[in-house]
């Protein structure tokens, strides 16, 4: 975990997979994951459609066809919980983990697995649990689990630049 | 004669019971609105009406600062939920969604009627493929946690076009789910109340819930509350009149009778000094009272200047007493000089009675009744219980010499007709600079608070108090399609930037017609079924999903249209009240606007819009002509006040020349305040203005006491004693008034600092100026 605080920036493709009860195929979402220290978080999705979700400190703009539009962080317990745990994985800050969920780290510095489970009750209405893997100061893979079965599975790397 | 004096006594005792038995059911009010009166014109009804208890005098702004914003966020929640519980608001608002709970199911019940989207084309196999691709993607980035939820029954969005209306558009940032200052330190919320701003009893038990809600059981952590708006204000000031009333009236009180102990030396005739400024302020205050209903706070620290006015006559009495005279004797001697002084005081306020300004009649029933009834208890009541005579106050020797030779030579009064001269010219060149138009600067608000409350209303982005649309018509419906028409042309204003939102009454309830043309433009089910499953082809939506948006479509089409009182289900039913009300003979719908950038553009667009029955107003410019008329009136009433004292001194003196000789110095003061004033950088306003009219009462009584003891039969033990009943009551004048000039509160302030001034100038030019014309006569 302290090799990740090391990274200055880092761009991955990724491949999501949700699983929604309310539909009867998942959906895949293709696109970039951009990181630069410490506050700076991107998900760009190409495919199917395109759109941009860009957290910068306490900011969150969401930009799609209709144009961009700012977003309270907080009011949206779902990106934040989501948020924060790649963020805060991202930069090795395991003390600010600590402060939004309860911390499981499983495995070997070369692959290990973070699980966490969102303290707030607001954002445990819309997250069950996330779990985090990687190998050294790579994510591999973010899994997460909303009430109701929905979920969503995130590969990391190795699908291009 | 003795039972005569008896008699006094006894009609004396038992008005005094009288009075205080009124004032114990005293009922003292001090929003200035209560001051303006029942106007002729609707429209200045509807202004009074709205400045009293509309939607923008209901509304509190509360602010929490000085803890960690995920503490302030915590507190702004648990607030907003203790205040919604416990029945004294009408609204309150953090910026969570949870204050959507009740607004939110039954904007969702009736979505079909509310949301303005809803036309035939919405609901074609086209438009609905659009809007599910479009919550499909939505699905996908997972950004929106309510939208799995509403889905199946509002897959158009209507609920969340309506939520994102009343929402989203309007109030300043969210952090932590609730609104923040932009800097981030303050958590803020806004509560309507239920009473009207006006009903300042329930106003401060509004207030004090929310400092109960805000602040964290058992102090877990630091944390400033910060409230604003018209009812806090109000509460505020009654608080702080009353208490400055108090502290300054003791004060005062002490002053006077310490300098009354000095110049007596004995208990007795200090407490006789108190019996006419007693009698006149119980009896004063219980006419108004009685006549009016309530007591204004104002009226109320005009109290003080009765003190001023009805301390001089015991003090004239006694001490003009000669060496073993008793008061019974001393009375009839000085009589026609005291009886001058007491008319020209009651006749220059009695046309006060006859202002439309409330405030200005309950002055003018104060003092009348008030100096009429010192007048009367030191003519007939101080005699009757002060029996024996008393030993009389020592003056030195060179009092009586200034009044028989004033230290003042023709070069004093050379100059002081200069002053005059220079004075006039000023005040002629400042002439604009003089009166002040504000009504808010009648009201005794700080300078800080009203920038707090600015501050906060810019940050919150609470309705404008200063701007308002009113639409008026006939009927209720009149009235509601008049305001969709406003809405329209206010939504092309607020894309222009001319404002940055407003609220019409048609947002909440829209005319039948248009709720008719909804409703028409719902499809059938079997239409809509069809429609839909077109648009699902391909889609990777469940069968029967959608079953919900059938089954709300097909109950919309069949319900009838939304009424008034089918918003009472929830808090929406009273603010609509607030929005919507009959009027007279029709009814009123009122736009409320917020963060207007150009009120000119704004009043100019809406005039060339040409829309029946719907006006612009500028609150503050329309307060502001109230103002200016009350304060032309008060000029004339003053006018007549003057007419009336010259009047009296005519009847009381019976030569042109003497009143001249008596009022002259008096006017010349009046300016002399007026520019003194002026100087200090104060704007004069309706109570300095009848400040000034006191000042001619009691510049009056000193140039008649002065004159009676510079008449040629008078010897110098008359005029040292006359010398010193006027230095007596000047410096209890100053004492009192003095005082009062120090208050924080801008009314007594000015009261206070007019008086001081106008008794000393009054005084100066009295004895400088009475030489001159014995020289000249």
């Amino acid at each position: 975990m302290r090799a990740m605080g090391e990274v200055p920036e880092r761009r991955d493709a990724f491949v999501e997979t949700r699983t929604i009860s309310l539909l009867t195929q998942p959906l895949t979402l293709r696109g970039i994951l951009v990181y630069r220290r410490p506050r700076y978080i991107e998900k760009r999705i190409d495919a199917p459609h395109t759109e941009r979700i860009v957290v910068d400190g306490d900011a969150l703009t969401v930009t799609d066809g209709r144009g961009t539009k700012r977003i309270d962080i907080d009011s949206h317990p779902l990106i934040r919980t989501y948020v924060e745990a790649i963020r805060a994985t991202l930069a090795g800050e395991v003390a600010a983990l600590r402060r939004h969920y309860h911390v499981k780290l499983e495995g070997t510095p070369t692959e290990w697995t973070l699980r966490l489970r969102p303290m707030d009750p607001a954002a445990a209405d819309h997250v069950t649990s996330l779990q985090v893997s990687g190998s050294g100061s790579r994510i591999r893979r973010v899994e997460i689990l909303e009430p109701g079965g929905d979920r969503s599975v995130m590969a990391i790397g190795g699908v291009g630049p | 004669m003795s039972g005569f004096r008896w008699g006094a006594v006894i009609v004396w005792a038992l008005l005094l019971m009288a009075g205080a038995w009124r004032l114990s059911g005293l009922s003292l009010r001090t929003d200035m609105t209560a001051l303006l009166p029942r106007a002729a014109e609707p429209m200045q009804e509807l202004l009074v009406a709205q400045l009293r208890e509309g939607t923008a005098a209901r509304l509190i702004l509360i602010a929490l600062e000085g803890a960690t914003p995920e503490d302030l966020a915590e507190r702004s929640r648990h607030t907003a939920m203790a205040l919604r519980q416990n029945g004294l608001f009408t609204f309150v608002a953090n910026g969570s969604s949870d204050e959507w709970a009740a607004e939110g199911a039954f904007l969702l019940r009736h979505r079909y009627r509310l949301s303005a989207s809803v036309t035939p084309e919405r609901f074609t196999a086209a438009t609905l493929r659009a809007s599910l691709e479009d919550r499909l993607r939505r699905l996908g980035s997972g950004a929106d946690p309510l939208l799995k939820r509403l889905l199946p029954s509002d897959p158009t969005g209507e609920f969340e076009g309506l939520v994102h209306r009343f929402l989203d558009n309007q109030g300043p940032e969210r952090r932590h789910g609730v609104w923040f200052s932009r800097s981030g330190t303050r958590a803020y919320l806004v509560a309507e109340t239920a009473a009207p701003g006006s009903d300042l009893d329930r106003q401060a038990e509004a207030i004090a819930a929310i400092r109960a809600a805000a602040h964290p059981p058992g102090g877990e952590f630091p944390l400033r509350l910060l409230m604003t708006g018209p009812g806090v204000f109000a509460v505020q000031a009654r608080s702080e009149i009353e208490g400055d009333s108090w502290r300054l009236s003791l004060i005062a009180g002490t002053l006077v009778t310490l300098l009354l102990a000095t110049v007596y030396r004995s208990p007795i005739p200090v407490a006789l000094s108190a019996i006419p400024v007693l009698t006149g302020l119980t009896l004063g205050v219980a006419a108004v009272q009685q006549v009016f209903g309530f007591v204004h706070g104002v009226t109320l620290g005009f109290g003080a200047t009765l003190i001023g006015e009805a301390i001089d006559y015991p003090a004239y009495a006694l001490l003009n007493a000669r060496a073993g005279e008793r008061l019974r004797d001393t009375l009839p001697r000085i009589w026609r000089t005291l009886r001058l002084a007491v008319l020209t005081t009651l006749f220059g306020s009695i046309t006060l009675l006859f202002s439309s300004f409330g405030g200005l009649s309950q002055l003018g029933l104060l003092t009348v009744t008030g100096v009429g009834a010192a007048g009367f208890a030191t003519r007939w009541v101080l005699p009757a219980i002060s029996i024996r005579p008393h030993a009389p106050a020592r003056f030195p020797r060179w009092l009586g010499s200034i009044i028989r030779r004033p230290v003042a030579g023709p070069l004093m009064q050379k100059v002081a007709w200069l002053a005059f001269a220079g004075a006039l010219t000023l005040l002629a060149a400042r002439h604009d600079r003089i009166w002040d138009d504000d009504l808010a600067h009648l009201s005794p608000v700080s300078a800080e608070a009203k920038r707090l409350d600015e501050d906060m209303r810019r940050d919150v982005g609470a309705p404008d108090v200063r701007y308002l649309l009113v639409v008026r018509g006939e009927t209720q419906e009149d009235v509601l399609t008049r305001s969709e028409a406003v809405a329209a042309l206010m939504e092309g204003l607020v894309r222009e930037e001319v404002l940055s939102g407003f609220e019409v009454p048609s947002h909440y309830l829209p005319s039948r017609r248009t709720q008719e043309r909804r409703r028409q433009a719902l499809p059938d089910p079997a239409d809509l079924r069809r429609a839909l499953d077109r648009a699902l082809q391909g889609l990777p939506f469940p069968a029967g999903t959608f079953e919900p948006f059938l089954k709300d479509i097909q109950r919309a089409r069949t319900e009838p249209v939304l009424g008034l009182k089918d918003l009472d289900q929830s808090a929406l039913g009273l603010k609509m009240r607030a929005l919507l009300f009959p009027q007279g003979q029709g009814w009123v719908g009122l736009v409320p606007l917020r963060g207007v950038r150009s009120a000119a553009a704004l009043g100019e667009r809406i005039g060339a819009a040409g829309l029946p029955g719907v006006r612009f107003f500028d609150l503050k410019a329309e307060a502001e002509r109230v103002v200016n008329d009350y304060r032309s009136e008060s000029l004339t009433l003053t006018g007549f006040g003057l007419v009336g004292i010259t009047g009296v001194l005519w009847w009381g003196l019976r030569s042109p020349a003497l009143v001249v000789r008596v009022l002259g110095p008096t006017l010349m003061a009046v300016i002399g305040v007026i520019l003194a004033l002026t100087l200090l950088g104060e704007r004069l306003t309706l109570f300095h203005l009848v400040a000034l009219l006191l000042v001619i009462g009691i510049g009056v009584n000193y140039a008649l006491f002065f004159h009676h003891a510079s008449r040629s039969s008078a010897d110098d033990e008359d005029r040292r004693r006359t010398g010193g009943s006027l230095l007596v009551c000047i410096a209890a004048t100053l004492c009192a008034f003095g005082t009062l000039s120090l208050s924080g509160t801008p009314v007594l302030h000015a009261i206070g600092l007019t008086v001081a001034l106008g008794a000393m100038f009054s005084l100066i030019l009295a004895v400088v100026l009475a030489d001159a014309r014995k020289v000249g006569s």
